[in-house]
Formats: structure tokens, sequence, C-alpha cells
């Protein structure tokens, strides 16, 4: 094998690796939460610019956690509906809320119970989405209670007054047998 | 030179910047919540630590354009945890049409956020972006 050989695979494996290399770091820069990257910086600003290849984009990938929030509707008895929430209502998942409240009122169901037992956070936009959906069923006569335990939940109520316009209980049960 | 209070001296300074974006909020959220967790906190006051900094950057998104970051600075102070909510846009100028679908309950979060924490300031610049500044004190 002549020098020229060697020089010509040693070159040839040395392109190779810069490659795989550059492929990596243009895979995690430029595909995953750059953003991210750039407020740890990490990120250089020629990075930032890159396009994202399109071999392995992790933001089109299906994340079963993505949105923390579970919300079901179920029927307590002919004129009551109750809506249980789970999870954290934030500015992100509100329209969760939204989209399923406005949905049970629009189908005609004005009488609803808002269970929070197991919402381990909410904030102003959560708070907006049911109050919202107060005015609306009260435009047909209709109202909304909610079962809070935690008192960190409680707490906001208190301090933003929804308390007095929300009959807020302590139980599923004693919030459905209130609408009844 | 400027004489600086022992109660002004920083302990920890932690930065942390996100998009503007709804989904990007529990980030610094929970990033917030850790840098409380660090501190003599309870329970209580790191989660109101945590809503108040996700309302500071709930208001911050509605007056982002796309593209926008967020940038939030947690100061560790002898006796207390300062902490600033910044709306970083790249051209520095606040996009009122990416207001928010509840308009009306604007006030809440600034509301909140007065209730929460012991100290509060904020500026709304359509030039400057928007800009909160909020504080509260260790426990004794």
């Amino acid at each position: 094998m002549t020098w020229q050989e060697i020089r010509a695979i040693v070159l040839e494996r040395s392109l190779a690796t810069l490659a795989l290399v550059l492929r990596v770091f243009m895979t995690e820069e430029g595909k995953f939460s750059p953003r991210l990257v750039s407020g740890l910086n990490l990120q250089s600003k020629r990075a930032s610019q890159r396009q994202p290849t399109n071999e392995l984009d992790l933001n089109k990938m299906p994340r079963s956690e993505s949105l923390d929030i579970t919300v079901s509707v179920r029927k307590a008895n002919d004129q009551v509906h109750v809506v249980e929430i789970g999870g954290e209502i934030d500015v992100y998942t509100s329209p969760k809320v939204k989209d399923a409240l406005g949905e049970l009122i629009d189908g005609g169901s004005y009488y609803l119970v808002i269970n929070l037992e197991k919402v381990r956070y909410i904030d102003s936009t959560g708070l907006g989405v049911l109050i919202g959906g107060l005015k609306r069923v009260r435009e047909h006569g209709g109202s909304v209670n909610l079962v809070c335990v935690s008192p960190q939940i409680r707490k906001i109520f208190d301090i933003t007054g929804l308390v007095k316009i929300f009959g807020i209980f302590p139980d599923e049960q004693s919030a459905v047998s209130a609408l009844a | 030179m400027k004489a600086v209070s022992k109660a002004q001296v920083t302990q920890g300074l932690v930065d942390l910047r996100i998009p503007a974006a709804a989904e990007w909020v529990a980030v610094a959220r929970l990033a917030v919540a850790a840098v409380a967790n660090r501190l003599s906190f309870s329970y209580e006051e790191i989660e109101d630590v945590k809503l108040a900094v996700a309302e500071a950057c709930t208001n911050c998104i509605h007056y982002a354009a796309p593209g926008d970051d967020i940038d939030i600075r947690c100061e560790v102070l002898v006796r207390e945890l300062q902490i600033r909510v910044r709306h970083a846009g790249p051209s520095g100028e606040t996009d009122s049409r990416n207001r928010g679908p509840d308009e009306a309950m604007d006030g809440l979060g600034v509301f909140l956020i007065q209730s929460l924490m012991d100290t509060v300031e904020y500026t709304i610049d359509p030039k400057t972006g928007i800009e909160l500044r909020m504080s509260k004190r260790l426990p004794e």
C-alpha cells in the first residue's frame, strides 16, 4: 500500500467521523429545543441558524406527557354532569378544559360539578376558563359547583374572591346534591 | 464607590431563557420552584413563587410576538429571593395583537402576583417590552 493510498483512507475516515459528529450536533441543536440550549448558553449563534435535517425530528415525535392534564365527563344524575379534571391547569392546558366545558354547555348541560380533587395547580388562565363556564351556564339558569380539597388551590379561590361566586365543596357527593 | 449592604449581596444567580410560548411556562415554573426549594421556603411559599412566576410569564406571552423569548432571573439575596421576568423579543417591541382570548382576566394574573409575593413592580413599554420584578422574603 502506498503512502498516498494510506493518506486517502485516513482522510476518508476522518471526514466520515466529522460528518457523524456534525450530524449528532445538528440533531441535538437544530431540532430538539434549540432555544433551551440557547438559554443555557451552550449554543453558538451560527448553530441557532442551522436548518433542521429531516432524519429525526424530535419536535414532531408524539409525546404522551406533553399535555399534563386529563378531563373526563360523566353524568351524575339526569340534570348534573361531573367534569373531573386532573393535572395542571395553566395557559397551555386550559384550552382543553375550555373545550370540554364548551362542548357540554353547547349540548344543553347547564348544571355542572367541576371536580378539582386531582388538580395540582391552577393559574389565572384556568380560573378564567372556570369563570367563563359559569357565565355561560348562568345565561341558561344553570350553575357550577366545584370540588376542591387542596389547600393551595382553595387559597387561590380565596385570594381572588371566587369563593363568593362558586359553590365550593369538599367532596363530589355534596357538590352534586347542592345542585339538585 | 457605591456601598452595598450585606442584605443585597447575591448568594446565587440563576438565569433561564424560554421561548415565549404557553408550553414553556411549566419549565419556568419548575425551574423557579427548584431554586426556591433550595432556600428555606415552606411548601406553600414555593407554590406561591411558582404561581407568581407563571403568571408573569403568561403576561409576557400575551405581549410577545412569534419567536420572542422570556428571560427569567432568580437572584438569591441574604434575606429574600428576587425574581425578574422579562419579555425579550428580538425587536424589543411588544405585540398587543397576540393577546390571549380571556382579555378580561388580564388583571387577575397581576393581582395574584401582588397577593403572593412581598414586593412587585412592573413596567410595560411598547418599545422595550414587559418586565416584572418581584421578591419574596425568606423565613426568619
